[in-house]
């Protein structure tokens, strides 16, 4: 990324390193937000339950189906991934935000931390749940079976 | 457009999100406490191992705050009652696959910051 910047901005340039920083943090996040539904497709889902267009390649055929939850993620993720990124960035900023806070309410703020995390993943989850119905996949409730009690 | 977003449609998701968590809140709760307190009981990065309790007590806890949403949301969705055993087993059935996705999704999210 570093090197990038350089190319696009000259050598010599002041802005270099901050330049850099910030997008590299933005890969970072875009790249972050386009995974956001994996615990959600490992835990709920199997390769045979999703059709192939949303993890087959072009290319390495034979090698897409051992990444399947990340292609199908990232496939899944397309058209909200901005959304997803903001949410993604106040799940990286909120636990180090609690650490900061005077030291006897560092525990009570990282517990409302991990609280608002979780908010975020219902969130996800829920827009995991939308794109699941928008492309086709069957609701995920078969490896829960044995698990849930009408 | 963001500002508009972020007043009206990011309230309301995140209201969403939290009534998926209300009816287990103690369980969140519990479960954010011993993560927040396993944390907190980490030395700070160093070259020697870190103290093997709160190490594991650390992965363990942060694995089921990364896994149990998948499994109690959906309960929660589709109103039906959860027993622990088999969730326990599909959750440790799992827990592997997860992880390695996780360490190449990470990988892969890094190299390209890099």
């Amino acid at each position: 990324m570093l090197l990038a910047v350089t190319f696009a901005l000259g050598k010599d340039n002041e802005i270099l390193i901050p330049a850099s920083e910030v997008v590299g943090m933005v890969i970072l996040i875009s790249i972050l937000a386009r995974f956001s539904f994996l615990p959600f497709l490992v835990i709920l889902l199997e390769r045979d339950k999703l059709p192939p267009a949303l993890w087959q390649w072009q290319r390495m055929k034979s090698l897409a189906p051992l990444f399947w939850p990340l292609t199908a993620g990232a496939r899944l993720t397309e058209g909200s991934r901005w959304r997803l990124a903001f949410y993604t960035v106040l799940g990286q900023i909120l636990p180090a935000a609690a650490t900061i806070a005077p030291t006897p309410l560092v525990l009570p703020a990282s517990i409302a931390a991990l609280m608002v995390l979780t908010t975020v993943q219902g969130v996800f989850f829920l827009h995991y749940r939308r794109r699941c119905e928008e492309t086709g996949v069957l609701p995920p409730t078969l490896p829960l079976e044995d698990a849930l009690v009408a | 457009m963001f500002l508009k977003w972020l007043f009206t449609v990011f309230p309301r998701e995140m209201l969403q999100g939290w009534a998926l968590l209300r009816p287990d809140l103690f369980l969140w709760l519990a479960l954010g406490a011993l993560v927040a307190v396993a944390s907190m009981s980490m030395p700070p990065p160093s070259d020697d191992l870190p103290p093997a309790l709160p190490f594991l007590v650390s992965v363990v806890s942060g694995l089921l705050t990364t896994m149990l949403p998948a499994v109690l949301f959906t309960a929660q969705i589709e109103g039906r009652q959860l027993t622990w055993g088999p969730v326990l087993l599909l959750l440790a059935r799992k827990a592997g696959p997860l992880v390695l996705y996780a360490i190449i999704a990470i990988f892969i999210a890094w190299t390209a910051n890099a």
